[in-house]
């Protein structure tokens, strides 16, 4: 099985460096997808998403055309059941914004940028995704 | 008898004077048989307030008064309340003859007759115009301390948590690909730049909500 990894964040560096965090600390074998906003990565899943493959989604939340919240709306479990992961990595500290990821069922996870070693140590351990890791 | 009478018009005097003195507005409203209310007095400190004549004012009926601009929800509270003959409170914004709003504070109660009909309402009206205006500055400042809690989660750190991630990167000397060392240095500039850019307007922010507040 093998994890497709798309970040969605629309600070081109941020996208630049968690490209390169997540490929040197192994969450995927495969160069990460990159979007600018939620907008374009919904695009991509409707035309591209494929049921046998697994998808995991670094996702900022303030974005431009689509953020964080509307693309966690679009993606409803229903049309993409078991095999879309959604990680949260905002630079918000506010914990109201981890209280409101919590009500979404795809959310597995919510980090702080930057992604660094540790946080990819962590998010092998999330137990949804943990199988992947082995 | 002569003397508990002398003693209850001195009492009554001493009532009317009270009424006819208070710096709050009062109005008395009496209930016609079809149960319309139809105001009968009201002091001076009230004709200040509103700015109408007592011959204007006499004749209304309060609610007619209280309409203008008043919440919908208040205004429905003393419906309600009149309807079940019951004393409510309520703080409401009104317009005085020449066009100014202001707003008020009303406590309306039934006062019975003898026989323990109620035929008359006693409403008494405070001007609350400055404290209202002094909570609405407190509300608009708050506001604008919630605006600034945002901006410091939210666009503050999103610059720093650029520059934290590059100089990791840096740190451990990993040229990669997509991104060169000249690139990662003249990206962490740009982010302390914008950093400093962001600070600068949040000072500029904090500084107008203070001069507003000591308006």
């Amino acid at each position: 099985m093998k994890l497709n990894v798309l970040i969605v964040d629309d600070d081109k560096m941020i996208t630049l460096l968690h490209k390169v965090i997540v490929v040197k600390y192994k969450i995927c074998a495969n160069p990460p997808l990159l979007f600018g906003d939620g907008k374009m990565a919904l695009e991509f899943l409707l035309s591209e998403y494929n049921s046998n493959e697994n998808y995991l989604i670094l996702l900022d939340i303030n974005m431009p055309v689509l953020n964080g919240w509307e693309f966690l709306e679009s993606v409803q479990p229903e049309r993409f059941a078991n095999n879309l992961f959604v990680i949260i990595v905002t630079s918000s500290v506010d914990s109201s914004d981890k209280q409101k990821a919590k009500t979404y069922p795809q959310v597995i996870g919510f980090l702080e940028k930057p992604l660094r070693a540790e946080s990819c140590d962590f998010i092998k351990t999330i137990p949804a995704i943990a199988p992947f890791f082995y | 008898m002569m003397t508990t009478t002398r003693e209850d018009e001195e009492r009554l005097r001493l009532l009317e004077s009270v009424i006819l003195n208070t710096t709050d507005g009062v109005l008395i409203a009496e209930n016609n048989q079809k149960l319309e209310s139809k105001i009968v007095f009201v002091n001076e400190a009230f004709v200040k307030m509103s700015g109408f004549t007592k011959d204007e004012i006499i004749g209304l009926s309060p609610l007619n008064f209280f309409h203008s601009d008043a919440s919908i929800e208040e205004l429905s509270k003393l419906k309600d309340a009149i309807d079940k003959f019951e004393p409510c409170n309520i703080v409401v914004k009104t317009t005085k003859k020449n066009g100014t709003k202001y707003w008020v504070n009303v406590s309306v109660a039934p006062v019975s007759d003898g026989s323990g009909e109620y035929k008359h309402w006693v409403y008494i009206q405070r001007d609350v115009n400055y404290r209202r205006r002094h909570l609405q500055a407190l509300e608009e400042q708050n506001k604008k301390l919630k605006e600034i809690a945002w901006i410091q989660s939210h666009v503050v750190r999103a610059p720093l948590a650029r520059i934290m991630g590059l100089v990791e990167l840096l740190s451990e000397r990993h040229d990669s690909e997509d991104l060169s060392n000249n690139q990662i240095i003249e990206a962490i500039a740009s982010s302390a730049n914008e950093l400093d850019n962001i600070i600068r307007k949040i000072v500029i922010n904090t500084e107008n909500a203070q001069n507003q507040s000591s308006l």
